[in-house]
């Protein structure tokens, strides 16, 4: 009996293993990417689907009428980047996007070992021609200022010259005079931040994210990039400030 | 219908302490995954608490995403509490019930019929953990004085643990990877078998499990509330339960071993809502097929209870379609219950054992010419006096069930057919052992928060057809039932609710195809019923 445990076992999952390593054309891969393309159809394909056009077995039902839905990789669109806006991102923001998660709508997968994560990051890639050029460059993250009091009371003024509250409110509840008439560039509609709850937010809380994201926008949502917005780059940094003290 | 009394969901938070060291895993809506890894409900279910592809291969892998090997476990208490546990309630809270005959139309409110406490999530690499203690049990059954009563019970619902067995024994390893590729280290390979979208498992469930989980049509998945039986207030039974034809016990007079009575609507065997056993189900040929295989023991609702009897079962169940368009499942599946039914009849006094006015060794010697004393008395006069007798009676059941979805469509059905055995001579003709039970359902998402559906329930039950129990008449019946669930918040508008929580109002009309008769399957007419679902 203590033989024959092992052995059923064994039997039971041979069909399984002697899968082959892709659900299309892996005869073709490199051994790298027949492994990249392995953890991508573990982890990702659920929802991106096993050609990465965001229409796995899941996606039918993770917001079906709002964005953000899985994304399609194929479009060569990424939202969460530390590249300027229309850019690709680089393999550490997919990586960032992977480890993280994306609060409400995508898990952490920080459970995959750290090479698998290379790898997922990797096959991600594979979906879009344009990586096969070269990145380009991040742009400048400087160190955080002291985001003290005055910071917060400039950041109200460039929130609101910025015209911040047509989508987030005037105190950041989201709820902006044209928060219902927001749309990505798919066509759904898509909520602006409420600005209380910053670990809601995509691209992450801390104040080198938010100004990150402030810095790149957020491609394919009506969230621009602020890079050229301000004539004082520190008018973001003050932004950051007055987000941050919208925190409950 | 009268407000019910429930035991306070404290009275059976101690069982908690059982089932840490007990058991692991159904399906059911857990706003706790959805705090712990920091998503909406939308990420695992289609329409909670039904679960869509990602929630399926989530759950799994042991309530971790999948193809992952570990996860962070709880810093401190209140996050272990916040991210392992959950409530959920729901029920009726409003009901209106037409009869054709006896009593007149009944109405009121009631509180909701279950309110359950989750604890689960993943302890090891291997083992995860699914508890849920659920505050009652709308249960139905006869008292001493052969009246039937409602009554409310509390505690363990389903409690099992969840073992991966490849993961347990290092079999995974799919990837072995060059460390050379990265300059990371390699750990270990990854969480599933194989390559792709492939094969998985086989994970084993001991504990108090829900079989039915894997199949097409799975119980606790649908999105009508199962509506307790009604009695009277002198004993009667009004209407049995609105519940799933195809997965009850069809059988009209019979009990568990446990002497609980066992209604011919109650779901019981593989669709058991619980009962202890071990179930092994895995995947295999690129996860096209699931394979499940286990047994049950006695569905008594009794944590613990005495453990009779032993049903095994096989399903196996072949999913196809395309994942964009139209696809589905398809479930077969073979159950066989050892003494799993009782029944009570009366049967005719024995003869008295005939007393011997001689010793027996005096017998042996047939010496005497005249015997002096006669052998015996006379026997009693035939047919005076009668027994209670039992019987216990092995079941079979097969059965078929399949889901096709494309779109907002989401159709479900399934047919079993029950047939009992060693059924005694004395009820030769007055008990029927065969009976086939149909159900099925049609949802519509109308919109994000707005789903129709429709289901029917055909049940041509065999079993008793009169007796003291059950008033004579038809044993057939057909129901409808019309619902709109409206999805108030379902925790994915975290603009609005940033909390994983979910609160659902339906409204629900069920209709009775076939009333006519004093029999509970047609005494009633319709009934309206307000209800909700609250999780968080």
């Amino acid at each position: 009996m203590r033989l024959l445990a092992p052995l059923l076992l064994v039997l039971m999952t041979a069909p399984a293993a002697a899968d082959p390593a892709t659900a299309g054309g892996g005869a073709s891969l490199t051994p790298a990417l027949r492994k990249a393309t392995a953890v991508y159809n573990h982890a990702c394909a659920w929802c991106h689907g096993k050609d990465g056009r965001g229409d796995g077995p899941a996606a039918f039902s993770i917001n079906k009428y709002l964005s953000p839905r899985p994304r399609d990789f194929t479009r060569g669109r990424f939202e969460l980047r530390s590249t300027p806006s229309g850019e690709l991102p680089t393999d550490q923001d997919l990586l960032r996007t992977l480890e993280r998660g994306i609060p409400g709508y995508m898990p952490s997968f920080r459970g995959l070992t750290a090479a698998e994560r290379w790898l997922a990051v990797a096959a991600v890639k594979r979906f879009y021609s344009g990586f096969a050029r070269p990145y380009p460059t991040p742009v400048s993250l400087p160190e955080p200022p002291v985001l003290d009091a005055a910071a917060v009371a400039r950041g109200h003024q460039t929130y609101e010259s910025g015209g911040c509250a047509s989508c987030h409110g005037e105190r950041g509840h989201g709820d902006g005079p044209s928060a219902s008439q927001l749309k990505d560039e798919t066509g759904l509609r898509i909520r602006p931040a409420d600005l209380r709850y910053p670990s809601r937010f995509k691209n992450g809380a801390e104040p080198l994210d938010v100004y990150r994201t402030l810095v790149t926008g957020l491609d394919g949502t009506p969230m621009p990039s602020y890079a050229e917005a301000f004539e004082d780059p520190a008018s973001l940094w003050d932004l950051v400030a007055y987000i941050g003290s919208l925190a409950r | 219908m009268p407000t019910r009394l429930r035991l306070p969901l404290v009275a059976v938070l101690p069982l908690v302490a059982v089932a840490l060291l007990s058991t692991s895993t159904s399906a059911h809506a857990l706003p706790a995954f959805a705090r712990r890894f920091n998503l909406a409900c939308g990420a695992c279910h289609s329409a909670v608490p039904r679960l869509n592809a990602f929630g399926e291969a989530f759950h799994e892998n042991g309530f971790k995403p999948p193809g992952t090997m570990w996860t962070p476990l709880p810093g401190t208490l209140s996050d272990a509490i916040e991210q392992g546990m959950a409530v959920w309630a729901r029920g009726e809270f409003f009901e209106h019930s037409d009869f054709a005959r006896g009593p007149s139309p009944r109405g009121g409110f009631a509180l909701p019929e279950h309110a359950s406490i989750y604890l689960a999530g993943p302890l090891t690499t291997s083992t995860s953990l699914f508890v849920e203690l659920e505050n009652t049990v709308h249960e139905t059954d006869i008292n001493k004085r052969g009246d039937f009563v409602n009554s409310d019970t509390g505690g363990m619902q389903k409690a099992f643990l969840m073992v991966d067995l490849p993961m347990l024994f290092g079999l995974h390893g799919g990837h072995e990877m060059d460390h050379e590729m990265h300059d990371h280290d390699m750990e270990m390979g990854m969480a599933t078998m194989g390559d792709g979208l492939v094969g998985h498992g086989p994970m084993v469930m001991i504990g108090r499990v829900d079989p039915s989980t894997n199949f097409s049509y799975a119980v606790d998945r649908q999105l009508f509330h199962d509506v307790p039986a009604d009695t009277s207030e002198t004993g009667f039974l009004l209407r049995l339960g609105l519940q799933p034809y195809a997965f009850g016990a069809k059988f009209f007079g019979i009990f568990k071993r446990g002497d609980h009575t066992l209604l011919p609507t109650e779901p019981t065997l593989y669709h058991t809502e619980a009962a202890p056993g071990i179930d092994v189900h895995g995947r295999l040929f690129a996860s096209k097929v699931l394979y499940q295989f286990g047994l049950t023991s006695d569905a008594a609702p009794e944590f613990l209870d005495r453990i009779h009897t032993a049903a095994p079962y096989a399903m196996l169940r072949y999913d196809f379609g395309d994942e964009d368009g139209l696809n589905g499942s398809v479930s077969v599946l073979g159950n066989y219950g050892r003494n799993a039914y009782r029944v009570f009849y009366l049967a005719p006094a024995p003869l008295p054992v005939i007393p011997l006015a001689l010793p027996e060794e005096t017998l042996r010697e047939p010496t005497l010419r005249e015997n002096p004393f006669p052998l015996h008395r006379p026997p009693p006069p035939p047919g005076r006096g009668s027994i209670t007798a039992q019987q216990d009676l092995d079941v079979w059941r097969e059965g078929i069930g399949a889901n096709l979805r494309r779109g907002p469509w989401d159709a479900y059905g399934a047919y079993t057919y029950d047939q009992v055995y060693d059924v005694p001579e004395r009820l030769a003709g007055r008990f029927v052992r065969r009976a086939q039970g149909l159900t099925a359902e049609l949802d519509y998402r109308l919109t994000h928060s707005l789903l129709p559906s429709v289901r029917y329930d055909w049940m041509k039950a065999g079993g008793f057809q009169s007796d003291v129990v059950f008033e004579p008449g038809p044993r057939e019946s057909q129901v409808l039932h019309l619902q709109m669930r409206w999805y108030l918040f379902e925790g994915d508008n975290l603009a609005k609710v940033p909390i994983p929580a979910l609160l659902v109002l339906s409204l629900r009309d069920s209709v009775n195809l076939t009333p006519g008769g004093p029999d509970p399957f047609g005494a009633w007419r319709n009934a309206v019923l307000l209800g909700f679902d609250f999780a968080f």
